[in-house]
Order: C-alpha cells, then structure tokens, then sequence
C-alpha cells in the first residue's frame, strides 16, 4: 500500500518548483526542499539531522529512558508511529557507539479489528500482514495482541493470553500465523462477541472511543509487564495530543490530561507510557514518512467514515484542524497549554492507591476539595427538593473521576467488563 | 401520549437540556430558581447588608440575573442592597437600543440605575473605534474597555460587589479560549466563581453553572422583556469558532458544558510550578489592577489616541516599544511635541502635544480644556466632541507639556521617555504635593480626573 503523499510528477511540478527555487536551507544554504512549519525550509539532509536531532533531545532530556533499559514500541501501523519505529532503528545503528541509542526494544502491535464495523475478514487480513511486514522489518522481536484478549478470563499476569504467547518473538512464517489468528477469532472465540457486545450497547461513539483508548493503554501496559518492558512508546504526535488535550477538557479529564498528553505516563506504576513523537505535528512526521520512504497502513477506525458531530474526539480533530489551515499556531498552542499543566500534587489530596479513579488511574478529581465546585455541585444539588431532575445524570460512583463516571453512564450496564477493566 | 412532569403531575412543557428531563412550567422555574440560590449560598457569594450592582446590558443573561436577584434577595432575605448598571458602548443600532431595555427593566424591578459610556470614560465610542480599527479586533477594545467601564461605574456606586451575567456556556467557552490562546493565567482564574478579591471590586457569577439555554427559556416562559440581537460588530471575532464548537460538543453531549468547566477547575490547581506566571501589579498610569506596567485600556487608548489602533493588538513588546517604555533614553517634552504633531490640524497650536493620524478627527481633550477653560458651556461644537475625550488623553505621554503648566511635581522630573508622567500626577490636576492625588485611591479615581472640566463631572453624576 502506498502512503497517500505519493502524488504523480506532473501535478507537483509546476506548483513546487517556484518556491523550491526561492528558498535556501536554514542550516546549510543549499537549496531547500521542503518547508517545515512556518518559514523555515529545510534541504533533505538538515532536515533529517533535524528530525532526529529534535527526536533524541527530547528523549535525552527528559532522561526518563534510561540506557539498556527494555522498551515496548507500539506500532498501530500509521504514519506517526511508522517514523517511530524508524527513528529508534536508526538511531540503534547508526552514529558511534557513544551516540548510538541504547535500548532493548520489541514492537507490539494491538489489532482493534473486531469492534470496528464492516472490516471485513479479508481486508483485516490483508491489512494484518502488512503491518507485520513493517514491524518485522525492524528486526526487533514483534508481539500481537488482540484486543479482544483483554476480555480473556486468563487476565492475571502469570496466565499468558493464548494468541499473544503462540505469536511472540517469531519473526518467521507470519503469514500463516496472522491466518490462523484471524480465522480463530472469526469462528468462535467468545471473548471477541462478548467485546463487541460491549462495544455495542454503548449509547455514544464517545464513549466507545474513550473506552477502546483505555483498552488500548491497558492492554500495552499488561502485554509490556509480560514481557519484561518497563517503558511503552507510543507514537502519538504533537498535533494527535493536541486534539487530545482538547477532547480531555471537553469530557471533564483536565485533572488526568497531564498524564494523557505528557511525555511519560506513570499513573501503571511499573511500566511507564513514554511519548516521544509529541513534538513532531503531523506534517513533520509525514514529510519524513515521505522522504525515507516509510511505509504505513491505514487502518479504519470507530470514527472513520462517521459525521464530524459522531463523537467528541472526531468533532474535536474537526475543529483543531480546521483552525490549524487559518492560524497555523493553534496545534502549537494547545500543545504548550497541555505541557504548563502537570498532576496536581497536594500530599493531603492523594495519600496512596485508592484515591485513583478505578478505572483509568488517575489521580481521582471528583474529592470535595475547595475548587472543583461543579462536582460538589452535582451531588449535593440532589438532596434539593428538586432532586428527580437535578440527578438525571450519572450518579459519581466514588472511585471513578468525573470523565470515567460519563463513560460508564453511556454504557449502561458495565458488568460485562468491570471486572477486567477494575481490577488489574 | 403527553409526557408528565418529572416533579407533579402535569403535562410537561419542557425538556431540561442540562439533565433531558421533562418538566412543567412551574416546576422548571422552581428548579432554575432553587439551583441558581444554592449557586449563590453554596459558595457564599454576599453578605448580608452588602451593595451589589447587576451588570446590565439588556441581554437575556442580565435580564434574568436582574429578575432573578431582586426576587431571590426578597424571597430569601439576602439582605443585599441592588442596582442597575450598564456601560453603553456606543454601538449605534445595538447599545442603544439594548439600553432602553435597562431602562424599562429599570422600571419593572424598580431598581436604581446606573449608565456609564465609553464616550465619558474614554473619549471614544465604540462606532468611532471601528472605523479606526476595522471589523477585526475590536472586540478586544470593547472587552478591554468594558471591563474597567464597570469597574469604574461600580465604584462611582459605591458597591461591594459586581455580579455579572456569565452563564456556564461563557465560562466553558472562555476555559476554550484560553487553551487556543495559551494563556495559562487566565486559565486558572477563569473558572472562578468570584474574580478579583484583591484589589479590584469582587465580582461574581452566580450563573457559573447555569446553561443558556436554560435562561432563555426561563426568559422565554417568564415573558421577561429583553433584548436579543447580536452585536453589530462581533461576527469577525476569533471566539466565534470556540463558541460554534462548544455548542456542537453540547449536542453531541448535553453535560460537556459543565464538563468543561470541572476540566477547567482541576487545570486550574494543576499548573506546573516552574511556569512563569504574570506578577499582578497596577497601572501606573490609572492605577487599575495589571499585569504589565500599563493596563491594556491604557495601551489600546494611546493607540487610538495616537492613530495607532493596532498598538496594543499582537505582540506586547512591540506596544512596549512604541510606548517608548522599553527605550529608556530620555527625550524632552519640547522633541515630543515635535513628533506628536506632525500632520494634524492642532499643529498651529501651542498646547497641543498629542495628536492623531492623519484623517482622524478627534482632537486632545487636553488642548482643548487649556484653550478653552473656564467655559465648559461653550456651544463649540469641537469642543463637545472634546470634552468626552479629555478623560483619556490626560496622562497621555506628551500632555506632559500641558499638564506641567498645572502639575508643578511633574516639572521636577524630567520626563525620561514618551510616556513622561505617571499617571497620577497628572491625573489629578492639583499641584498641591500635600494633598495627594486622590485618584490613586480608587473610588475617586474619575472625579479627580476631570479636574477643569465641570461638565464632564456633571455627566459622571457624582
């Protein structure tokens, strides 16, 4: 499959060239080939040092990665996350030993398939191998997940979910292992119809996306702990937690959104959610993509194909990249907005353990605490005399934050999952 | 099959869009009321015995918070002493028609009250802003201006607190605002229920969680008279798209407004320590509460005082840089009169020191007072267009000149840039050192500002 940014020669010719010509590298002066974000254009090779360069600072300075240290690279098969895997191949070989990136890395790649409606079978498979491929192509050993393998009974750590310990660190004959991976799943496997059951009786699109990114995050975290990784890189790029960080506020996260958005997300404990491709925007990565000539998969999602008011994440992409083409600032902003802020840290708040929310684990935000007035306000506005209409709302289940509470309200009843998703 | 209400028994008029429950008529008042009451009592909001002044455009948030407060203060014997205020704009086509809905609800709730216009405060009126600026920005002048206009108004009052119309939708929508614009101070003191305790006069909204949906219909089914166009002037504005998203979230989910704002006040307690965080000090030009050495109001005024309107639009350094603040080389008021009049039509004049663009026909309210002192019921039509715009030009950078002639502490230091005298000095047009300026002290603030101008006082009824 190739990356839509192939576009025939003739359609590029006339409307590149008069800008290429103009422009002269930053760096070196040579002639420019691509222009980043605003004003500054790059020629291939600065460009590179500069992507790299900005991909190990961010890592280094950080120094939440530490040297030899086993990391877990979640590879989804896009783009951003495509140029992930790249960056840590390359910067495990080339450069001397001093500069040479030190860790031990596997790929894990977690396929959504059986939620998402009318991916068929054979267009699942078709993109399975691909994605394979690519991961393999690291060279590093790859592990896939399904995600109906949360739903598994087996889900404390010392029972291995059966697809992910038959598939792990083989790097051979994937074919036919991502054949008979498929067709189990198609035939009978229970824990799959139940996930989609699940999925199913979710009143919202926002809430079933809310619930498959908490999902997604477990289930990394879980395959991670299997393993023997003590870091998860994700590809999430400047321009996704940007949405991001608009999406959380809009669903009452802005006490968990530090974590969702941060460089690293240590709210698992042992097994730490690094985020090393937030400060590319996505046009850097895809012009990277397109320069090394990356390969990446489209996969669809929840979202694809539904109306921009489908969901709050979907609505909100809409809108963060709608102000983007007019005020080229905005992913930027949002960004710096989201990293000023950090987990509220009041020793009194947050003794230990129970005061996370039971479900995402995040600090829990719904306390009594002086300013989170519109919780308080919730409540107690039931005990007024008016209290059938005033609580129509979810009832605040007090282990779960305010944007957990909304999630499981949309799905009614959530016995189906509360146990895997409650107690891990 | 009629739908009852969740409450009694009767038929169901409306669906909430805070919980989607059906409710009657009555019932939904009684709701509205008894959650806007608790609103106030939950986080204290008054005293009893305090003055407050409902801030009054004419619009459905006021109309029914003015409605809402007189029948909540008796009902639940808050005690509190009320009034009317409004800022009229000058928005020809808008204001003024909003405000003859004051006036009438003046009449209905009885209320005393107050206007105050930018014209009197600020020698501008919002009409005569957009033609220097444009459909783009002015908002910023108009929001800027407004702020303190109701300040002032407040203190000419004499209240203890403002209360504004806010709604939730405001708040959520300005919690988005402040995360496009990156504005993390703002973010952190935007989800208060009551704003400015130090210093300035408090201000608080006590329908922080109230939709507005809610209150047009509350407006809608109490038949209360208001007034619901849209500003002439607003459709350019950036917030514009923040609000056309928030109402798209709210049909997605009708909750995501309060959502938004409990994101906004656990943000608020969340920023990181090591972000650098504006230092609030005061104006030193008119003494009102900033972040910067001169308040916005200050710098959007000289802008247009000047011709420059975009002055205090984009970067600050560059407002900084034109204000001469950042150049600390001294020039003397004589080379300031040079540039300040290059091209207008008080260049013959001696007293003239600041001057506008070219084509702009306001004047310095400062010429005009000295030129003309002692006759304030001059019939000149010039000088009436001069008399609103004296509040603002005093203390305008190069007025140093014709403030010194009645500001003898001014003379004794040379004015070490453009912007010359502080603003207290000259704002209080008694030389007498003994008797400090009382408009450093606030409440006083906009008398002692139109010192030599019995008329202008006249107009601030005092």
């Amino acid at each position: 499959m190739e990356c839509g940014g192939q576009v025939s020669e003739a359609d590029m010719l006339p409307q590149r060239l008069p800008t290429a010509k103009k422009k002269n590298c930053v760096r070196c002066g040579k002639a420019a080939v691509l222009v980043v974000q605003t004003s500054a254009a790059f020629c291939r090779e600065c460009f590179l040092n500069y992507f790299t360069h900005k991909f190990r600072s961010g890592l280094g300075k950080t120094r939440v990665v530490q040297p030899g240290e086993r990391v877990l690279l979640a590879f989804s098969g896009g783009p951003s996350s495509a140029a992930l895997l790249d960056m840590v191949k390359r910067g495990m070989e080339e450069g001397t030993q001093k500069k040479r990136l030190r860790i031990e890395p596997g790929v894990v790649f977690i396929d959504e398939g059986c939620i998402i409606q009318g991916f068929d079978v054979d267009q699942r498979q078709q993109a399975l191998q691909i994605v394979s491929k690519i991961a393999e192509d690291s060279g590093f050993p790859v592990y896939r997940v399904m995600l109906e393998d949360f739903m598994s009974e087996h889900s404390t750590e010392a029972d291995l979910p059966v697809t992910v310990s038959n598939c792990a660190e083989t790097s051979q004959d994937t074919t036919e292992d991502v054949e008979r991976q498929v067709k189990t799943l198609s035939t009978d496997d229970s824990s799959a119809d139940r996930l989609k059951r699940l999925f199913e009786q979710a009143k919202s699109l926002t809430a079933k996306e809310d619930l498959l990114q908490m999902l997604r995050s477990k289930l990394l975290v879980k395959v991670a702990r299997m393993h023997g990784y003590t870091k998860v890189m994700v590809g999430d790029s400047g321009t996704r937690l940007s949405v991001r960080i608009m999406a959380d506020i809009a669903q009452g996260r802005g006490s968990a959104l530090p974590l969702n958005t941060g460089f690293a997300d240590d709210r698992h404990g042992d097994v730490v959610i690094v985020r090393p491709m937030r400060d590319f925007i996505a046009k850097e990565i895809s012009m990277y993509n397109t320069i090394c000539q990356l390969e990446s998969v489209f996969l669809p999602t929840l979202s694809t194909r539904a109306a921009e008011k489908a969901s709050i994440g979907h609505l909100t992409e809409a809108f963060i990249s709608g102000l983007q083409v007019n005020f080229p600032s905005t992913v930027s902003t949002v960004f710096r907005t989201g990293a000023k802020l950090c987990v509220s840290q009041d020793p009194e708040n947050m003794p230990e353990g129970h005061e996370r929310c039971a479900m995402c684990k995040a600090p829990l935000d719904t306390g009594q605490q002086g300013p989170l007035q519109s919780s308080v306000y919730k409540t107690s506005g039931a005990s007024e005399d008016d209290n059938k209409c005033v609580a129509t709302g979810p009832e605040p289940s007090p282990s779960l934050c305010h944007g957990c509470s909304l999630t499981v309200a949309d799905f009614g009843d959530f016995s189906a999952l509360s146990d895997q998703l409650l107690h891990d | 099959m009629p739908v009852s209400c969740g409450l009694c028994e009767k038929r169901a008029m409306l669906k909430r869009p805070k919980t989607g429950g059906a409710l009657c008529k009555e019932c939904f008042f009684k709701v509205f009321e008894a959650e806007v009451h608790q609103t106030i009592t939950s986080a204290s909001l008054f005293k009893r015995g305090e003055t407050v002044a409902i801030a009054a455009s004419g619009g459905k948030d006021s109309t029914v918070l003015a409605h809402l407060m007189k029948l909540l203060n008796e009902r639940h014997d808050y005690g509190l002493t009320l009034f009317l205020l409004s800022v009229d704009e000058g928005i020809t086509g808008y204001r003024d028609d909003s405000l003859e809905t004051v006036k009438r609800n003046q009449q209905q709730y009885e209320l005393p009250l107050k206007v105050v216009s930018y014209k009197e405060l600020y020698g501008w009126t919002m009409d005569e802003i957009v033609r220097q600026i444009g459909l783009k920005n002015n908002c910023t002048f108009c929001g800027v201006f407004r702020r303190q206009a109701l300040d002032r108004g407040a203190m000419m009052l004499r209240v203890d607190k403002i209360v504004t119309g806010h709604n939730a939708d405001d708040v959520a929508e300005t919690v988005i605002m402040n995360v496009l614009r990156g504005d993390i101070a703002r973010l952190q003191r935007c989800t208060a229920i009551v704003t400015g305790t130090e210093g300035a006069i408090p201000r608080c909204k006590p329908f922080k969680y109230t939709y507005e949906k809610e209150i047009v219909m509350y407006a809608y089914f109490k038949k209360l008279d208001y007034f619901s166009t849209e500003c002439i002037y607003s459709p350019n504005a950036y917030r514009g798209h923040a609000r056309t998203y928030l109402k798209d979230l709210e049909s997605i989910r009708s909750t995501s407004i309060i959502d938004i704002i409990h994101s906004g006040e656990c943000m608020s307690v969340s920023v990181k320590k090591d972000v650098k965080m504006p230092t609030q000090g005061t104006c030193a030009r008119c003494g009102y509460i900033s972040s910067n050495e001169l308040c916005k109001a200050c710098v959007l005024l000289e802008g247009l005082n000047k011709g420059l309107p975009k002055l205090g639009i984009g970067k600050p350094h560059k407002a900084r840089m034109a204000l001469g603040l950042a150049n600390t080389t001294s020039t003397t008021s004589g080379s300031q009169r040079k540039e300040g009049c290059r091209s207008c039509s008080c260049r013959g004049r001696q007293n003239a020191v600041v001057n506008d663009t070219p084509g702009c026909k306001k004047d310095n309210g400062l010429s005009s007072l000295s030129k003309e002192d002692g006759d304030p019921n001059s019939t000149d039509s010039s000088m009436k267009k001069e008399l609103g715009s004296k509040l603002s030009t005093i203390g305008v950078g190069g007025d140093s000149v014709t403030a010194c002639s009645l500001n003898g502490e001014v003379q004794k230091e040379p004015c070490a840039d453009t912007l010359g005298v502080k603003g207290q000095s000259v704002l209080c047009g008694k030389n007498d050192e003994n008797t400090p300026c009382a408009c450093k002290k606030g409440k006083d603030q906009v008398v002692t500002r139109t010192t030599g101008d019995s008329r202008a006082m006249l107009d601030l009824d005092f």
